[in-house]
């Protein structure tokens, strides 16, 4: 681990403040950043702990909705019985990552800032343009199967690997932050994550400095919500395909992937497609997609993953 | 074996021991955080250093050179293997490859240097310090195009490794028991 600096933040916009600086980075659970430190992947030169900042708190918006504190941990926010009762996808989604360990520690910002769990990125002896902008994509012709089959680029293929923000964009949550300068500005959760294009490097909206405070769900939406993950292992590894869906009992409903793009995928004309059933959605969903002969299997997987969980939902509705 | 009349009772059925909740006798100990790993017990081996390896990071070539003088610059850094000043070093009867390579590459992450100091951080952030120079030799890494070139061997043929192919589950599968 390389030396770095280190403070404690007291208020948002002091935190904001004080990672504007080349080199800095905000540490709440530290469940990511620490092990990437420990590796050297991250090398922050100053880190502003923003863990006494008072954002732990799940509190009811003005329309009906739900504000949770950046700092809330996954454990918390995922046994609150407001998110269990009216956002129960959320709840499933969290419970279905990382271990009640990392869920303790691991916050709900922490969680959608998370890197990616690409094998390449992880092994420094080799290009990763995420980790080395410039360097080259090693994962293109290399090995794949756990990697992206839609929204890549010629520079990364990298999935993102949180399996909350598949949840958080099925709900259409708003990222609320503030920048150095005090301004706040809310952020639709299908802005935040950047796709790769040539910068592959640059993974969210946040400008420098810029610190989540709050992630807010619109009002309750009912339905049926499921989140079903596939992996390899039943617990403690990322998603091969997850697929997070809400659905009514008219048949029309939401759906968003994880495990298959650099980002939570959804896309909205596609979902119009869910009273034709799971081929028709995922049809649409990956009309776009250039999987490799080692994941072109999630294609499959993820339409037959949406039609179990929509065959259930008839049954059970 | 045929399977073609009911089993009668065995002792599993009878559920004294299989079934009846157990208490673990290192449960009490491994939950409670008490349970000593091998590394932690001072009071028989005090003093412990700890090793940090370094991998390959090519496949297949040769190491030109292992520059270790940042690492053994380090507070609490004792010592750097390599396979220059390890002494002499065997290959296991089960092992592919020796345990510390160099010169010679045998594979994509094989050890080649072992970082020994006082404490495990010391050790890897000595780890990181150490430059190793490489000239790769091109390799073979794709199984399916390879696939083709792929040979049955014969029960009995001896490998270029020194095994000895004796037919395994092929020979098993055709001998009724």
């Amino acid at each position: 681990m390389r030396p770095f600096t280190y403070e404690r933040a007291r208020t948002p916009r002091e935190a904001a403040v004080a990672a504007r600086a080349e080199g800095a980075k905000f540490i709440a659970g530290g469940t990511n950043l620490l092990d990437l430190m420990k590796l050297e992947i991250e090398t922050p030169t100053h880190l502003v702990d923003v863990n006494g900042l008072a954002l732990d708190k799940i509190e009811p918006t003005g329309d009906g909705g739900l504000r949770i504190g950046a700092l809330v941990r996954n454990t918390d926010l995922a046994a609150d019985p407001r998110v269990r009762k009216n956002y129960l996808l959320l709840s499933r989604a969290l419970l279905a990552g990382a271990s009640g360990q990392l869920r303790n520690k691991a916050t709900t910002a922490g969680n959608l800032l998370q890197r990616t769990r690409c094998p390449y990125f992880y092994d420094p002896n080799q290009p990763c343009n995420k980790r080395q902008p410039g360097s080259g994509c090693s994962a293109i012709g290399g090995y794949t199967r756990s990697l992206a089959v839609v929204g890549g680029s010629e520079a990364c293929i990298a999935t993102h690997s949180s399996d909350m923000a598949v949840a958080m964009r099925a709900l259409d949550a708003k990222v609320e932050t503030v920048q150095p300068d005090g301004s706040e500005r809310a952020i639709p959760i299908a802005d935040f994550h950047r796709l790769p294009g040539d910068t592959p490097h640059l993974e969210t909206a946040l400008t420098p400095g810029e610190l989540i405070t709050s992630v807010v769900l619109p009002k309750p939406v009912g339905g049926k919500q499921v989140y079903l993950k596939v992996r390899d292992r039943a617990s403690y590894a990322f998603a091969l395909v997850s697929v997070g869906a809400i659905v009514h009992s008219d048949g029309t409903g939401r759906v968003a992937l994880g495990g298959v793009a650099p980002k939570p995928w959804r896309d909205e004309a596609a979902e119009a497609d869910l009273p034709r059933g799971a081929k028709a959605v995922t049809g649409r969903l990956f009309a776009e997609a250039q999987p490799t002969d080692e994941n072109a299997f999630k294609v499959q997987l993820a339409e037959r993953t949406l039609g179990a969980i929509l065959t259930e939902a008839r049954a059970n509705p | 074996m045929k399977f073609d009349a009911p089993a009668t009772t065995n002792p599993i059925d009878q559920l004294r021991i299989v079934g009846q909740p157990t208490d673990r006798i290192d449960g009490p100990l491994k939950t409670t955080g008490r349970a000593p790993y091998a590394y932690e017990r001072y009071d028989v081996a005090p003093n412990a250093a700890y090793g940090y390896v370094i991998g390959s990071a090519i496949a297949k070539g040769r190491i030109l050179s292992i520059d270790a003088a940042g690492a053994k610059a380090l507070p609490g850094v004792l010592a750097v293997l390599t396979a220059e000043n390890a002494g002499k070093l065997g290959k296991g009867a089960t092992n592919a490859a020796p345990l510390l390579g160099g010169p010679d590459v045998a594979h994509y992450h094989q050890a080649i240097a072992l970082v020994v100091a006082e404490s495990f951080e010391q050790a890897r952030a000595g780890a990181a310090l150490v430059k190793v120079e490489y000239d790769r030799a091109p390799g073979a890494f794709d199984l399916a195009a390879a696939k083709d070139s792929a040979v049955i061997p014969q029960i009995g043929q001896v490998g270029e490794r020194g095994w000895r192919f004796r037919g395994g589950l092929r020979r098993r599968s055709r001998t009724p028991r």
